[in-house]
């Protein structure tokens, strides 16, 4: 069974997220701060990892590098409500593997997802 | 006429010769600029206004730079025939007058052109007085003839370029405080313009996501395996989580568009403290967000009025008292509200709670628009700062003390008296 981790300061957005995945047979873990995702990074090395950078007290960009080092094979998808260009090419750079701006496509999300743990 | 004609000219002689007075109306001209409301229009009209009643000149003028455009427009005038005139700054003259800083006569043969000369004097311009501030040709002053048609000798340009460096650096300040007027308001916006991202982002997400997931289930067939009551249930939460997402919507909406309210105009009297207290404690009472026993009142004077507008300072009372409420909800602690008059003769008022207290961090920052430290969803960190925001606009002061777990106290002060 494939393991997803969601990374998010809102409660009633992860769950909701949690539970749609779960119907489609992923096991699914949720973080609301980025030290606590870090933690269950290290501990289950996850498949998939979803986050948003823009939590409080948060360093997006610190908290990736360190997840990647921590679970290199780990795939990243960057959920965010905030669309800065330069901000999105760093992360691309940084090694996220796909870009979705909240509100979400669950649709797509779904499909991206499928594809993009088949080709692991 | 003529002999009228030559007594009135006489007259104006004489009256020019008085250079005392002249000199003299302009240094009180000057102290008047130290003490002029900080705006360029203003400051500008008024120079036009005085130069029009004392001394009297054919025309005055005063253009200011404009830098989106790098030419000088025209902001206040009388006598002039053309308004809507705009000098260009790369004229001979005007780098003339940036780099020498001199009084410039527009009939000087060497600093201006034969087409400058004739443009300005189609204006009836005959003297031009750069307006200095750090280096920088912020705008220039310009004179027409003189009542008596006399030339301006060299003692009246002396008068001038003293006053020149006065309105100068008066137009400076003022452009410079209009900039940084400017430059909080971005910054107000800005912060406004993130924090409904985020606090309107967030719940339309969480709708979409709960909408979407039974859509899609549904679509995919996957809603034939559950039992009517699972699906029940799941309607159920959605309608609930989906509701509450859309108050939370709307508390913001209504937050934000209260704080970017046009500056409604504010009325400032004398309102019974007394009685503003107990309005505002009766709406929040009617809307359960006070019990009856929790607030006390506590008047060292009264009655006792405050000078404010009083529908801003119920709003004021209002949204502290209710923050209070919140910090004893917990421990179901008490609420103090107290009126007296200080040393000043100001009227303070104190919403005093003994609810968990702030620590320092969170104590410096509660004025902060956005800032809060309620869960998502619980609070918009609008609710100070619009308070700080209307207590400043009723010429009033508010501080904050607090201690964790004992409690926090606000203090507002006023112009006020006894009733």
């Amino acid at each position: 069974m494939r393991k997803i981790l969601i990374l998010d300061d809102e409660d009633q957005y992860i769950v909701s997220l949690r539970d749609f995945l779960h119907e489609f047979g992923y096991h699914v873990c949720i973080a609301m701060s980025s030290s606590q995702a870090l933690e269950v990074i290290k501990e289950d090395k996850p498949d998939l990892v979803l986050f948003d950078y823009k939590l409080p007290d948060m360093d997006g960009e610190g908290f990736l590098k360190k997840a990647k080092e921590i679970s290199p094979r780990t795939i990243y998808i960057l959920i965010t409500a905030w669309n800065d260009v330069a901000t999105l090419e760093r992360f691309i750079k940084l090694g996220v593997t796909d870009i979705m701006l909240k509100p979400i496509d669950l649709e797509k999300l779904l499909k991206d997802i499928k594809a993009l743990l088949k080709h692991k | 006429r003529p002999l009228d004609d030559f007594l009135i000219r006489s007259t104006d002689k004489y009256l020019f010769q008085k250079k005392y007075d002249y000199r003299h109306v302009i240094k009180e001209f000057m102290d008047d600029l130290k003490t002029m409301v900080l705006n360029m229009n203003g400051i500008a009209q008024s120079t036009v206004d005085f130069f029009m009643s004392s001394i009297r000149p054919a025309s005055t003028a005063v253009f200011i730079y404009n830098k989106f455009t790098n030419k000088y427009d025209l902001i206040a005038s009388s006598g002039l025939e053309d308004k809507d005139y705009k000098i260009s700054s790369d004229t001979k003259l005007m780098k003339a007058l940036a780099h020498t800083g001199k009084i410039i006569r527009t009939d000087s043969k060497t600093l201006i052109t034969s087409h400058e000369r004739d443009r300005l004097k189609e204006l009836g311009i005959e003297l031009i007085i750069p307006l200095l501030a750090h280096k920088e040709l912020i705008g220039i002053l310009c004179l027409g003839k003189k009542k008596s048609d006399e030339h301006y000798t060299e003692d009246d340009i002396g008068t001038l370029s003293d006053l020149s460096g006065a309105l100068s650096i008066s137009l400076k300040n003022a452009q410079l405080f209009d900039d940084r007027a400017d430059a909080e308001k971005r910054a107000l916006v800005g912060t406004i313009a993130m924090g409904i991202n985020h606090e309107v982002g967030n719940p339309l997400n969480i709708i979409t996501i709960k909408l979407e997931t039974f859509r899609i289930l549904a679509k995919e067939g996957m809603m034939d395996k559950k039992s009517k009551d699972e699906i029940m249930k799941e309607v159920d939460d959605i309608i609930k989580v989906c509701l509450s997402s859309a108050q939370r919507i709307s508390e913001i909406t209504k937050q934000v568009a209260e704080f970017a309210k046009p500056d409604r105009k504010i009325v400032l009297g004398k309102v019974n403290v007394g009685e503003a207290i107990d309005e505002t404690i009766a709406v929040l009472k009617h809307g359960m967000i006070l019990d009856a026993d929790v607030i006390e009142k506590r008047f060292m004077c009264d009655p006792v009025y405050a000078v404010a507008d009083r529908g801003q300072l119920k709003q004021i009372l209002f949204n502290l008292i209710k923050n209070a409420a919140h910090a004893i909800a917990a421990e179901k602690g008490k609420i103090t509200v107290s009126v007296d008059m200080n040393d000043n003769g100001e009227v303070t008022i104190k919403v005093i709670d003994n609810g968990c207290g702030m620590p320092q961090e969170v104590r410096e920052r509660v004025f902060t628009p956005f800032f809060t430290t309620k869960d998502p969803g619980k609070g918009t960190g609008l609710g100070l700062a619009l308070v700080k925001i209307m207590v400043d606009r009723n010429e009033g002061r508010i501080k904050v003390e607090s201690e964790e777990a004992q409690g926090t106290t606000f203090t507002l002060a006023f112009k006020g008296g006894l009733l």
